[in-house]
């Protein structure tokens, strides 16, 4: 009987080449993602795509700004543009207009100085933007559905953790099937054997899962293998428990405890880990790992991670469907999958995803 | 490639001549192998020194090789460049008096392939605006970035587009520049795909260069682009003319590969203007009168509006 109240600007934001679902996209544009890490803007805006929308990144005196990867003039690129002097507005490299962190056309350098300044319609396709954790976020609708990870410990970490940024990866998997894996633990003891996968405990027990007001919390025992990464003292079994803070719906805060015989204090190490869904089958992989283990250097932990991704990055890549299917019918489940049956189907009731398209 | 007839093509432009190649890119007996608006056409040089075309979307021999030719097509020798149609083209190509003068050094000066619309790389030739920014000390210069007032007309002789009284400073404006110099240009657009510059010459400032680029369309966002000269230069060499226009095009081709979408709008309401892309603005709607149709996105019709 309606269309409904946006409908214009709607169906003009969607990209039409898009292979994610027009109604799964309008959802997931409502969410924070994030689009570049805060170091990455120092030597001026760069580009990237977050659900099929290529976007340019900047960052200017006032802070970090979003916004189609577009000047409203002649269609040239921003992100091979510039910040200016002032350090206020990004610079068009064709015709050097000038847009400021809100988007505004300050400065159009090819009319005369005594002209009036540039009317007020015409601005870049600017987005919501944020910076948090070191990490630069973007919100592709007005008012975003749910707030950013509050992960306070990467807020303000303090001495006594080592933080280390690992190197931005982009994985030819879709952004739910990383973030399964990510919260997986019966693939640990198949997929992780060069990092700390132990074949001889397969076995997963049941274990806490709770719906909490970001997403879900589980918590669970495992004995991982020590295989000499950071220290000479050779392959051994070690006590870890897991706990997993996932964040609707792709950011994820693994908190692992080590056991730590004799030694004062708990050993800890947070594994952040954030899928940005660049296009329904490409996901860009943030991840920070904390650390309060003595003795622990960024660049072991770094290689670490990414030869652990690397292990996973196999399997992940060569999923079928690439899709992850929202009807809980179409793949077999064991009680292990308990994590990923409550994430699917909060997809669905929460927030609505992979709703049936309805022909009319 | 070649799904399409050429019945199908917008009669617009298959009916013109259009450039395929430079004269000395061809050799007697060596067939050179290009695209002209979605369809392979094929060229050598005859025994005669006139160029031969012929559609080739299969692999065919020149039509006077006998069996398994492919259609044969006009061609036409001017400016350097070999000129070809899919269709019926007028007698005559559009006309550049000033390349008769004796004292005139007439020279192809490179061939670009560049992943963007015609129109647009026309269009980008017509802009003033980006030269200091594109062509920063050598066309133009931060700060000195204003376009100054210039007028456009039609001319109603020909139809062609003119903007004259085009004036920027120019820190480096040609091969044979010495030093910074007020340049002042005349844009002509006698074709939807080639496009004009009269521009003060540097060493007889009452006489005017000539600078062309002809856009060969291989597809709607595919082109070849190439560049023509006819200068009023003893000093430099061929060499030194070429490079400096192939210099300027290279900085242009990454903005034009860039550029989104690839095909021009030419709606009013698609891109904002300002009071510098005056010739911009005319040569789009320009476009709309001629019922051009490849290589842009047309007009909304205004009816469809709800």
């Amino acid at each position: 009987m309606y269309e409904a109240t946006d409908a214009m600007t709607a169906a003009a934001e969607f990209p039409a080449t898009s292979g994610i679902r027009e109604a799964d996209w309008h959802i997931l544009a409502g969410f924070w993602h994030p689009v570049a890490f805060s170091s990455e803007l120092s030597d001026g805006p760069v580009a990237t795509k977050l659900l099929d929308v290529e976007l340019v990144v900047y960052r200017t005196n006032e802070g970090v700004a979003v916004a189609k990867d577009l000047c409203v003039h002649r269609g040239a690129r921003l992100s091979r543009g510039w910040i200016d002097g002032s350090g206020d507005c990004i610079v068009c490299p064709y015709h050097g207009l000038h847009y400021d962190r809100a988007g505004r056309c300050v400065l159009i350098p090819a009319n005369p100085p005594d002209r009036p300044p540039p009317p007020a319609t015409m601005r870049l396709v600017s987005y919501r933007a944020a910076e948090r954790y070191g990490i630069v976020w973007a919100c592709l609708k007005p008012e975003p559905l749910r707030p950013l990870p509050d992960w306070p410990l990467l807020d303000d970490p303090g001495e006594d953790w080592l933080v280390i940024q690992i190197p931005k990866g982009r994985w030819a998997a879709a952004a739910s099937r990383h973030c399964e894996n990510f919260n997986d633990i019966a693939h640990l003891s198949w997929v992780h054997m060069k990092t700390f996968g132990n074949r001889a405990r397969p076995v997963v027990p049941d274990y806490t899962l709770e719906q909490t007001d970001y997403g879900l919390y589980m918590e669970l025992p495992y004995v991982e293998v020590e295989r000499g990464f950071n220290d000479d003292l050779g392959e051994r079994e070690r006590d870890v428990y897991y706990h997993h803070h996932l964040t609707y719906p792709f950011a994820t805060d693994l908190r692992v405890e080590y056991a730590n015989e004799g030694g004062d204090g708990v050993l800890v190490s947070h594994f952040y880990d954030i899928g940005a869904p660049v296009s329904a089958r490409q996901t860009d992989i943030y991840q920070i790992t904390v650390t309060n283990i003595p003795g622990a250097t960024a660049e072991d932990y770094a290689e670490y991670q990414l030869v652990t991704n690397s292990e996973d990055i196999e399997v992940v890549e060569s999923q079928r469907p690439e899709e992850v299917p929202l009807n809980l019918r179409a793949e077999i489940h064991i009680p292990a999958d308990k994590l990923s049956i409550r994430y699917r189907r909060d997809l669905v009731e929460l927030f609505g995803l992979g709703s049936p398209e309805i022909v009319a | 490639m070649g799904a399409i007839a050429t019945s199908e093509i917008d009669p617009a432009v298959r009916d013109l001549w259009h450039p395929v190649a430079a004269m000395e890119e061809l050799r007697p007996g060596r067939t050179l192998r290009t695209e002209l608006l979605d369809r392979h056409v094929a060229v050598t040089l005859s025994a005669d020194g006139a160029p031969a075309a012929w559609l080739a979307d299969e692999d065919t021999a020149p039509p006077d090789a006998g069996g398994g030719a492919g259609a044969s097509l006009p061609t036409k020798v001017a400016y350097e460049f070999a000129w070809t149609s899919l269709g019926t083209p007028p007698e005559e190509l559009f006309s550049i008096p000033e390349c008769g003068e004796p004292d005139r050094r007439n020279l192809s000066a490179g061939t670009f392939g560049v992943h963007v619309s015609a129109p647009r790389a026309v269009e980008n030739f017509l802009d003033m605006g980006h030269f200091p920014y594109v062509h920063a000390g050598i066309l133009g210069q931060v700060p000195r970035t204003e376009v100054l007032e210039y007028a456009v007309e039609v001319d109603p002789a020909n139809n062609d587009l003119f903007a004259r009284d085009c004036e920027f400073f120019q820190p480096f404006a040609a091969a044979a520049a010495s030093g910074g110099q007020r340049s002042h240009y005349t844009y002509r657009v006698p074709h939807p795909y080639c496009v004009m510059l009269y521009k003060s010459c540097p060493v007889d400032t009452s006489r005017l260069d000539v600078i062309a680029l002809f856009v060969q369309p291989l597809s709607t966002d595919r082109v070849r682009a190439h560049n023509f000269l006819s200068l009023i230069d003893d000093e430099s060499t061929v060499g030194g003319m070429r490079r400096f226009q192939q210099h300027i095009f290279g900085q242009d081709k990454p903005i034009l590969e860039n550029q989104n979408p690839r095909l021009l709008p030419l709606d009013a309401d698609e891109e904002a203007s300002v009071r510098a892309d005056r010739a911009s603005v005319s040569y789009r709607r320009w476009l709309s009168q001629l019922g051009i149709t490849y290589g842009v996105i047309p007009e909304r019709s205004r009816d469809d509006d709800s």
